[in-house]
C-alpha cells in the first residue's frame, strides 16, 4: 500500500451518520491520499488542494443521493480525477505547464535524483488518460477494476491505456525496458 | 513487474512525499444543508474564515529568531522527554505565540539618580493568538536572568528556551556584563491542549557557551532540535538532537566556513527532513556581513556528515540580505527581503519588500509587498520586516513589516495586508534598543 493512501473502496460509512461529520472523517482519513494523486496528476500542489477540497464539498452535497456510503471513496476520487481533469483543460492556455512543475520542492532537488525527475517529467508529458492509469496503478495500487472505476472505463480499457502509457514511458525513458 | 514499473511506483511515492502528511488544509464544507437536502448557501472554499476560524484550533509554531543571533548551551538537568505532541502541523494559523519582554537586570535610584541595566529578553510572554490572552510568563531560572533564544514547534504547543546570564561586573558604564563562558541553560515549555504549560529543564548532549553563538529550531513535530554554531574562522556545525533520547547527528565544515544560521520559524520543512541554513560571516570585531546572500538545504537524511556535501548551497540572486532563511513548509519557496536602508545613521528613509524566491534555483520569482517609510534615525526608529509563519505553499504568510510609522504584524496574501488582531505593535517612534522596535512590552522577538 502506498505511504499516505490508506483506505478501500469498502471503508463503513455508517448511513446515518451525520453528513458532515461522514464526509469529515473521510477527508481526515484519505485527503493526503488523494492530494498527492491529484499532485501527481497536476504537478501543483494548490491546485491539487483545490481539486480535493471542491470533491468532498462535491460529495457532501450529493450525499443523499448517493445510494451506497459505503462507495462514497470511490466516489470523490473519480471526483478528483475530473477535477483534475478540468484543472488540466484550464491551464492549456498556460503554454506547457506541466511539462517542467513550477518548482521542485526542496525535497525534490536535494532528495529526489535525476532520475526521479526524469520519471516525473515524462509521466506529464504523457496525455492525460494514460497518465491517470500510471497514477491509479502504480501510486494508488488500485486493481484493473478499481481503476475502471474511477476513470469511468472498462477494465479492459485500463489495461490498454496503461500498456500503451508504459511504452511511451519507455520511449521517453530510454535506458529503461518495458 | 518490469524495471520501468518498479521504477514508475517506486518514483511516483517518492515525488508524492511532498505532501507531507500534517499539511493538508483542514476541510471547509458548504453551509448546513437544508432540511430537502439543498444547501442554504455556499460559502468560499479553501481558507476561509482561516483568519480565526482555526486559530483556536490549529497548531502551528515557528519562531523569530530574527532579533538576537547569540549564544546558547546546554547543561541543566531532568528529563528529556518530547516536548508535546498536538495537532497536526501547518494545518492552521498558530494557536499560541510567545515573544521577549525587555527588562532590568538591575534598578536601583541613589540620591536621585537611577542606575540600572536592561536586556532586551528579560522575559518571554506566551499569549493566544485569536484573543491575546496571556498564557504565561516564564523567567530564566536563577542565577540566569535572560534568554537568548527560543524555538517553537510547528505542532503548535513546544517551545524551547535558551536563558543565559549577565553578571554583575560595574565596569565603565556597564553594571552587567553577559557571561561568555557559563553554560546556556536550556528550557522546554509545552502547552497542552487545555491550554494549560508545563516547564522543564532540558539537558542537551553538548555544553554549549555564550561565546559559541548558536542559533536553534525546532523540528515540526516538536521532537527534535536544530543547532548551528562555529564558521567565520573557525569549523561550521549544525546538530540535529533527538530530545527523547539526547542521540546527535552533526554535519561539519572546515574553517574557512561561514556561520551557519537557523532562522527559527522557517528552518525545517513540514516533514523534518530539510533544514534550510543561512550563511553569514562574522568579520573580526563583531561586524557581520551576509553578502553574498548564499543559504544551504541541508538532507538531515544523507549519510555524509560533511555539511558542505551533505546540502545544496542556493544563491539568492537579487536579495540584498538574508541573514535568517526562511523555507515554505512544502520546500518549494524561500523567502526573503530585499530591504534598501540607508547607511547613514540620520537617515531618514527606508523602503523594502518580500522576495519570494525559488528553492530550486535562487531565482526570484515575485516581490510583495513594497513599503517606504520616513522617520528618525534609524537606530532609533528602524523598520523590521521579518516572516514568521508561512501555510504549506507560502500563499499565506504571517509578516512582521511597517506599515505607515507601525511595525505591524498581519496576514501577507500576494500584496494584501490584514493585521492579526492581538498582536499588535507601539509606533516606531519609542524604539530604542537594538535596532528594533518595542511595545509597551518591548517585543524584540516571537515565536509561534
Amino acid at each position: 500500500m502506498t505511504p499516505g493512501w490508506a483506505g478501500t473502496d469498502n471503508d463503513p460509512v455508517d448511513r446515518e451518520t451525520d453528513a458532515s461529520e461522514a464526509v469529515t472523517a473521510l477527508y481526515r482519513r484519505h485527503a493526503l491520499g488523494l492530494t498527492r494523486l491529484a499532485f501527481l496528476m497536476l504537478g501543483d500542489r494548490q491546485t491539487a488542494e483545490d481539486v480535493v477540497q471542491e470533491a468532498f464539498c462535491g460529495l457532501y452535497r450529493a450525499w443523499d443521493r448517493i445510494s451506497d456510503h459505503a462507495h462514497a471513496l470511490g466516489y470523490v476520487r473519480t471526483s478528483v480525477l475530473n477535477g483534475c481533469r478540468s484543472a488540466l483543460r484550464r491551464s492549456k492556455r498556460v503554454p506547457q505547464p506541466l511539462a517542467v512543475p513550477p518548482a521542485a520542492s526542496a525535497e525534490a532537488m536535494v532528495l529526489a535524483g535525476e532520475r526521479q525527475r526524469e520519471t516525473i517529467t515524462a509521466l506529464r508529458r504523457l496525455p492525460s488518460r494514460q497518465r491517470e492509469a500510471l497514477v491509479l496503478r502504480y501510486f494508488a495500487d488500485l486493481s484493473q477494476d478499481e481503476t475502471a472505476l474511477a476513470m469511468g472505463v472498462s477494465p479492459g480499457t485500463v489495461k490498454s491505456t496503461t500498456s500503451r502509457a508504459l511504452a511511451a514511458l519507455a520511449r521517453l525513458l530510454p535506458e529503461e525496458e518495458l | 513487474m518490469t524495471r520501468l514499473e518498479d521504477r514508475l511506483r517506486e518514483d511516483l511515492t517518492a515525488e508524492s512525499v511532498q505532501i507531507a502528511p500534517g499539511s493538508i488544509p483542514p476541510l471547509h464544507l458548504p453551509a448546513p444543508r437544508h432540511p430537502d437536502g439543498k444547501l442554504l448557501r455556499r460559502s468560499p472554499r479553501h481558507w476561509p474564515g482561516w483568519m480565526t476560524a482555526t486559530a483556536a484550533a490549529a497548531a502551528v509554531a515557528v519562531v523569530i529568531a530574527g532579533t538576537f543571533i547569540v549564544g546558547h548551551i546546554v547543561a541543566g538537568t531532568g528529563s528529556n522527554g518530547p516536548p508535546t505532541t498536538g495537532e497536526p502541523a501547518y494545518s492552521g494559523i498558530p494557536p499560541y505565540y510567545a515573544y521577549a519582554v525587555q527588562g532590568s537586570t538591575y534598578s536601583r535610584t541613589v540620591n536621585g539618580t537611577h542606575y540600572g541595566d536592561s536586556v532586551i529578553a528579560r522575559y518571554v510572554k506566551i499569549r493566544a493568538t485569536a484573543t491575546g490572552k496571556l498564557v504565561r510568563t516564564i523567567s530564566p531560572p536563577a542565577p540566569y536572568n535572560a534568554f537568548e533564544a527560543f524555538a517553537g514547534a510547528a505542532n503548535g504547543r513546544a517551545f524551547v528556551l535558551a536563558a543565559n546570564r549577565y553578571r554583575y561586573t560595574k565596569t565603565g558604564n556597564e553594571y552587567y556584563k553577559l557571561d561568555q563562558r557559563t553554560p546556556l541553560r536550556f528550557m522546554t515549555l509545552r502547552i497542552t491542549p487545555a491550554g494549560r504549560t508545563q516547564s522543564s529543564a532540558l539537558s542537551l548532549p553538548e555544553t554549549l557557551t555564550e561565546a559559541q553563538a548558536p542559533t536553534l529550531a525546532l523540528s515540526p513535530d516538536g521532537t527534535r532540535l536544530a543547532v548551528a554554531y562555529g564558521g567565520s574562522g573557525k569549523p561550521a556545525v549544525v546538530q540535529v538532537i533527538t530530545l527523547a533520547n539526547g542521540r546527535m547527528t552533526q554535519w561539519e565544515s572546515p574553517a574557512p566556513a561561514a556561520t551557519p544560521v537557523l532562522g527559527g520559524p522557517g528552518t525545517w520543512t513540514a516533514n523534518g527532513r530539510i533544514l534550510a541554513i543561512g550563511q553569514i560571516v562574522i568579520q573580526p570585531g563583531g561586524i557581520i556581513s551576509s553578502s553574498p546572500t548564499q543559504m544551504r538545504l541541508l538532507d538531515t537524511a544523507t549519510p555524509s556528515r560533511n555539511l558542505a556535501a551533505a546540502s545544496k548551497l542556493i544563491t539568492l540572486q537579487g536579495a540584498s540580505s538574508f541573514p535568517w532563511p526562511f523555507i515554505t513548509p512544502d520546500g518549494t519557496r524561500l523567502i526573503g527581503e530585499t530591504a534598501s536602508r540607508p547607511i547613514r545613521l540620520t537617515a531618514t528613509t527606508e523602503s523594502g519588500t518580500f522576495g519570494v524566491y525559488s528553492a530550486r534555483s535562487g531565482a526570484l520569482l515575485r516581490v510583495v509587498a513594497r513599503w517606504h517609510r520616513q522617520g528618525r534615525s534609524f537606530i532609533l526608529n528602524r523598520a523590521r520586516q521579518t516572516v514568521v509563519w508561512s501555510n504549506a505553499s507560502g500563499s499565506t504568510l504571517i509578516v512582521e513589516m511597517p506599515r505607515r510609522n507601525i511595525n505591524e504584524v498581519g496576514f501577507l496574501r500576494g500584496d494584501k495586508f490584514t493585521p492579526l488582531p492581538h498582536v499588535a505593535l507601539a509606533p516606531l517612534l519609542d524604539a530604542i534598543n537594538s535596532g528594533g522596535f518595542q511595545t509597551s512590552g518591548g517585543y524584540v522577538g516571537f515565536v509561534w
